[in-house]
């Protein structure tokens, strides 16, 4: 007898699984995300970005910049207060696109602007990079 | 975590104390307590075969509905409990400072939304077969109690259904089954 109370007390145990209640919406709003992304180079391992922001009055604090490409995953190259950034390279790499999210004073990034990096260069000086 | 194995604990706790309880209560009439250990046993010491293979294959197909049922529900809740843990957990990320991505948060609901909803249709089925097998078992209850007051405690005498017999050099031995 003992036994079988303790095979329905295991069965039981097993039954009475409980689950947590199902929680509110996290009061959090996403930043806009960064528009018109345009990458442009006047040397061969210089980058200039610039893009927009089309809610001015959102609680972006900074912008985050990503690059992946062909033959590496995606990192974060730096970060911008402002909207534009130089990046830089050690050497020439195949199939580079760049990314730009904002973050907002909550923490929260938002979705990616994503541009390649252009195949030819344009004549000048860079506006960007120093 | 510790509210859920609480909870465990009072639940498996009463059911046994209740199951305890009430087997000594009937453990006087044998066939009683025979269908309270295996649904459908008290009436084969009866003597009535046909109940007998009834109610325990109901038992077996509802119990084992039930077992699987509810080993279907507790993954669907355990992932659920996983993808709930992560969602709470965004608000004290943020505050010490980790970036997240909104996407991975409206993911992580999406996902939460998906398990809860699985979890909600699992949770019909258990409960399905949790009815099918206690209504089976109670059932069965209550049809050796009232067929043991119509027969008496003694369960029914056979007639001698065994026997043989000489077929030339032959042994012919038979049992015969009622139902």
């Amino acid at each position: 007898m003992k036994k079988v109370l303790l095979v329905l007390g295991v069965i039981l145990i097993i039954s009475c699984e409980s689950r947590e209640d199902f929680p509110p919406l996290l009061p959090i709003t996403p930043p806009p995300a960064p528009t018109n992304l345009v990458v442009e180079s006047y040397d061969p391992l210089e980058y200039d970005l610039t893009w927009q922001i089309d809610d001015p009055n959102s609680t972006v604090r900074e912008f985050w910049v990503w690059a992946w490409s062909d033959i590496t995953l995606p990192e974060t190259v730096g970060v911008a207060v402002d909207t534009f950034f130089c990046a830089e390279t050690n050497f020439q790499i195949p199939g580079l696109v760049f990314g730009v999210s904002a973050v907002s004073d909550q923490n929260v990034a938002s979705s990616l602007a994503i541009a390649a990096a252009p195949d030819t260069l344009i004549p000048g000086v860079s506006p960007t990079c120093p | 975590m510790r509210q859920r194995w609480f909870r465990r604990l009072v639940c498996s706790t009463v059911i046994v104390v209740l199951v305890g309880i009430a087997v000594p209560v009937m453990a006087e009439k044998e066939s009683v307590v025979r269908s309270v250990l295996l649904p459908g046993s008290g009436q084969a010491h009866q003597g009535h075969y046909a109940k007998a293979a009834i109610f325990a294959g109901a038992a077996i197909i509802s119990g084992t509905g039930l077992f699987l049922s509810q080993v279907h529900y507790n993954q669907s809740v355990m992932r659920y409990n996983d993808l709930y843990g992560i969602y709470v957990q965004y608000p004290s990320d943020l505050q010490s400072g980790t970036v997240i991505r909104f996407s991975e948060i409206q993911q992580t609901y999406n996902d939460m939304q998906a398990a809860w909803d699985t979890s909600e249709d699992r949770k019909t089925w258990r409960n399905v077969f949790l009815f099918a097998f206690l209504a089976t078992y109670v059932v069965n209850l209550v049809d050796v109690v009232i067929s043991e007051r119509e027969t008496g405690e003694k369960p029914i005498e056979e007639p001698s259904s065994v026997g043989f017999e000489m077929r030339g050099e032959d042994v012919l031995v038979y049992k015969s089954f009622r139902f």
